[in-house]
């Protein structure tokens, strides 16, 4: 399977996948930062 | 946003294009399918940082809406961060293809890793500054002048080094060879990973702006 | 006309005045203390004396005498140059500077200072990492200018640098993080340069004038973006 030239290029793009995915795992801990916030701050009111 | 959200469209027809319709280059094989995910890839961190980088400029001129220009320069240099990241590794898978090597310390090689420096020392100069009221300024100025500093970088990397990248290998005239076929695919996924970049980068500086709004009315 | 050039010589004149005051500070308070110039240039001498130690017998080649010449300078230069700012900060006197005079004076007297200090330095490890390993250029002249380009050019970026290092709470390991990135290019360029010129090389003078051109870059935005560095917005 390694001799075949399209396995690199397989991984490469599986590796751009990984860092999309990064970049959502990100934003996903942001927006449940947020949540919490909102959370709190309607309960303070 | 609209123009961003192509990207659920473009993004499919330039994985076909580039794994099925483009014929493989002449030497290099089918291995030469990369180029199509690597180059979009450098693109956009290298374009990441100019973004940064102006958005500092804007910054320090107009010196109003602080908090959220300053975050605009960070998402843009995190976005950029993980796109310098993938570079250095399909690159390297890529060197490992072609030439045998996973790193050479090529000039291209060398300037993108200064590239990813710069970005590490960014972020800890950030993380760093945290207790500082001054930080927008501070951080700022240290992206201007490492964007001020990039072209010099350009410019003496490859006189210093040989290069061993493709546009000047595989051809004898130095000069880029493409089809037009693996030229339009090129043009394609750059454009889509551009659009892709455009369209984290909206989310992020959407997300931001909500919590410096909420943080400020907290504090009233 | 005449009157607003007169103003602007006058003014200048008065900038002058300021900028040579507050170097004149500097250079009270740190040979008062004497530690930071001291422990640079004795850490510049004995780097050069336990380096000669080990390989005086062994023929380096010039590129390898370039690189180690440099690594010294850079090094026992690092410690001190932003000792001058992290020392307005640790001692508190730094918003009082901030008040007292403009950031522009401030910019230029310290970077002033960082230039003499890079110069002593330099003056005091290239002669004798000459004399212990035993080499001499081929062409003095074009030696001599190198090293005085490349300490230029170095001194210019570290000057900022060390600035904003002083306002952060991880000083010198930070330092060195976020300067290697930003000084690659003129190291690079400087190693070439000096090798060239051990090896008898013809004067490279594009190369030369590239060090000379970014120091005055980077001096000019520095002085230009300073007040954001060090005043309180």
């Amino acid at each position: 399977m390694i001799s075949n030239p399209l396995f690199f290029v397989f991984i490469v793009v599986l590796i751009i996948w990984i860092g999309i995915a990064l970049l959502l795992f990100r934003i996903d801990r942001k927006i449940s930062l947020v949540e919490k916030e909102v959370s709190e701050a309607l309960d303070e009111k | 946003m609209f123009l961003y959200r192509l990207v659920y469209v473009l993004m499919p027809i330039g994985i076909f294009l580039s794994l099925l319709w483009v014929p493989p280059a002449n030497i290099l094989g089918d291995a030469s399918r990369i180029l199509y995910f690597h180059v979009p890839v450098a693109w956009v961190s290298f374009l990441a940082f100019l973004v940064a980088g102006l958005h500092s400029i804007a910054l320090l001129i107009k010196k109003s809406e602080i908090l959220y220009r300053e975050a605009m320069a960070y998402n843009s240099a995190a976005i950029g961060m993980v796109f310098t990241v993938l570079t250095v590794i399909t690159g390297s898978i890529w060197a490992k293809v072609s030439w045998g090597h996973f790193w050479n310390w090529d000039p291209r090689e060398t300037s993108i890793v200064i590239l990813m420096l710069i970005y590490i020392a960014y972020f800890s100069l950030f993380s760093a500054l945290k207790s500082n009221p001054n930080r927008w300024g501070i951080s700022s100025v240290y992206l201007i002048i490492s964007m001020i500093i990039a072209p010099f970088l350009i410019f003496i990397v490859p006189r210093v080094y040989p290069s061993l990248h493709p546009d000047t290998i595989i051809n004898q005239d130095k000069k880029i060879h493409l089809e037009a076929s693996m030229r339009i695919t090129l043009f394609f996924l750059v454009v889509t990973f551009t659009l892709l970049y455009g369209y984290i980068y909206k989310i992020t500086n959407k997300l931001s702006l909500i919590i410096i709004k909420l943080r400020s009315s907290h504090d009233i | 006309m005449i009157r607003r050039s007169l103003n602007f010589v006058i003014r200048g004149l008065i900038l002058q005045n300021r900028i040579v005051k507050l170097l004149k500070k500097d250079f009270y308070i740190e040979f008062r203390s004497r530690a930071s110039i001291n422990i640079s240039l004795a850490f510049a001498g004995i780097t050069t004396l336990s380096v000669s130690l080990t390989s005086a017998t062994m023929n380096l080649p010039f590129r390898v005498h370039s690189i180690l010449i440099w690594v010294i300078i850079f090094f026992s230069a690092m410690n001190s140059l932003s000792h001058i700012f992290i020392r307005e900060e640790e001692e508190g006197t730094s918003i009082f500077l901030s008040i007292h005079s403009e950031a522009e004076e401030i910019y230029i007297a310290k970077l002033l200072f960082n230039f003499i200090l890079f110069i002593v330095i330099t003056v005091v490890v290239t002669p004798l990492y000459l004399f212990f390993m035993q080499i001499w250029p081929e062409n003095f002249i074009f030696f001599a200018s190198s090293v005085f380009c490349g300490s230029t050019a170095l001194s210019s970026i570290t000057t900022t640098l060390g600035a904003i290092v002083a306002k952060t709470s991880m000083r010198s390991s930070l330092f060195t993080v976020i300067s290697f990135p930003l000084t690659i290019p003129v190291l690079w360029i400087s190693i070439n340069l000096t090798a060239s010129s051990l090896e008898g090389g013809s004067v490279d003078l594009l190369n030369l004038l590239f060090l000379l051109a970014f120091s005055g870059v980077i001096v000019s935005f520095s002085y230009l973006l300073f007040k954001f560095i060090w005043m309180e917005q």
